[in-house]
């Protein structure tokens, strides 16, 4: 009898199976990859200036007087005296069934969502129908919304004289059927930062979501 | 309370039918086809007279069907109303033509679009209210339909 040998293909899989290098190898190099996407990732997003969903004056001035108009408790109102907080200017009128009101929404909304951040936000609406609104009657109807809210009105001409300042058009519609009228307003909503410079203006209709950011990036 | 314009469409004899019924989107008659769903507006601030209303109005039938009038016990009148942009510029305008609700077609309202103008309002929108809205189609006749206040 001779002795039988094992088969020459057992022995080489014996040898073979455990080692596989380029295994291990791909580990690391797949470990790499991800590490360096996630470094490059985190490096463009800190590179990149948020993007805003209004848009930011490339040389931002300081907020245009409002000289002549009142707060809803009858000071007047000193654009200077604005300045650490963020400003959230609209301008806007009482008798308005859809767009003020669904702006007011969305700005409450988005404070909603900004935590503490909102003890620095400051909110007013103008009234751009000071034939109907006084400031007392705007601070009611913006109250309704949220109570930190504040209304602003005043004489025709000042208030003419600031919404032309800051780029707000605004006019009388035809009478209603029944009575009364609505406006054609500018109705975007403008932004003046805590240095008290007139800064940002977000556009009619507003993302809650966005808005929230927007404020964030800009305390 | 039914108002002027609705008295005039009773006594010209159109098909008004229960006026004072207010189950939510009750058709009245079987030729409708026009489903009222989702009629809702937000609460109104005491100082305000104006609000806005919004419906879908959803055409299941084969026929197009048209608003021919509007009322609501809680409006003087109700008129519908569009909003539109133009370079940061709202506007809101009557609606000219027809309020014609496609066959197989639906009408959405929403907030800064298409909206039913509810004017005279004396006792201001709660959170929680409810009231009727009564909306007279040309096929189907009358609608009641039950208008929710709530925040959104």
């Amino acid at each position: 009898m001779t002795l039988v040998e094992p088969p020459a293909a057992v022995t080489e899989d014996v040898v073979a199976r455990p080692r596989r290098p380029w295994r291990r190898r791909l580990v690391t190099v797949a470990a790499v990859i991800v590490v360096s996407a996630l470094v490059g990732w985190l490096t463009l997003q800190w590179l990149t200036p948020h993007p805003y969903s209004g848009t930011v004056m490339q040389a931002p001035t300081a907020a245009p007087s409002m000289d002549g108009l009142v707060w809803d408790d009858g000071t007047p109102v000193d654009v200077t005296e604005l300045g650490g907080e963020l400003v959230l200017v609209y301008f806007g009128y009482t008798s308005c069934p859809d767009v003020c009101p669904t702006t007011m929404v969305s700005v409450e909304r988005a404070l909603d969502e900004i935590g503490d951040d909102v003890e620095r936000v400051r909110v007013l609406m103008i009234s751009i129908d000071p034939a109907r609104d006084d400031a007392a009657r705007v601070g009611e109807y913006v109250r309704s919304f949220d109570p930190a809210f504040r209304g602003v009105s005043g004489p025709v001409d000042d208030v003419e004289r600031v919404a032309s300042t800051y780029g707000i058009y605004f006019a009388r519609d035809e009478p209603l059927e029944g009575g009364g009228y609505t406006m054609s307003h500018t109705s975007t909503l403008l932004g003046i930062d805590p240095d008290g410079h007139l800064r940002i203006v977000w556009p009619s209709v507003l993302d809650p979501d966005a808005l929230a950011a927007d404020i964030t990036e800009l305390l | 309370m039914i108002r002027a314009r609705w008295a005039i469409l009773v006594l010209l004899g159109l098909p008004t039918g229960c006026g004072t019924d207010d189950d939510a989107g009750e058709r009245d008659g079987d030729s409708g086809a026009v489903d009222v769903v989702d009629a809702w507006t937000r609460p109104s601030p005491a100082t305000v007279t104006a609000a806005a209303v919004y419906v879908t109005l959803e055409n299941v039938g084969d026929t197009d069907d048209e608003v021919v009038a509007l009322g609501s016990e809680r409006c003087v009148t109700v008129v519908p109303h569009r909003t539109s942009f133009d370079e940061g510029v709202a506007s809101m305008t009557a609606l000219g033509g027809a309020l014609t609700v496609p066959a197989g077609g639906s009408i959405e309202m929403e907030p800064n679009a298409l909206h039913l103008m509810c004017l005279g309002i004396d006792t201001p929108f709660r959170a929680g209210d409810e009231f009727v809205l009564d909306i007279e189609f040309a096929r189907q006749g009358l609608v009641n339909a039950r208008v929710v206040v709530e925040d959104r």
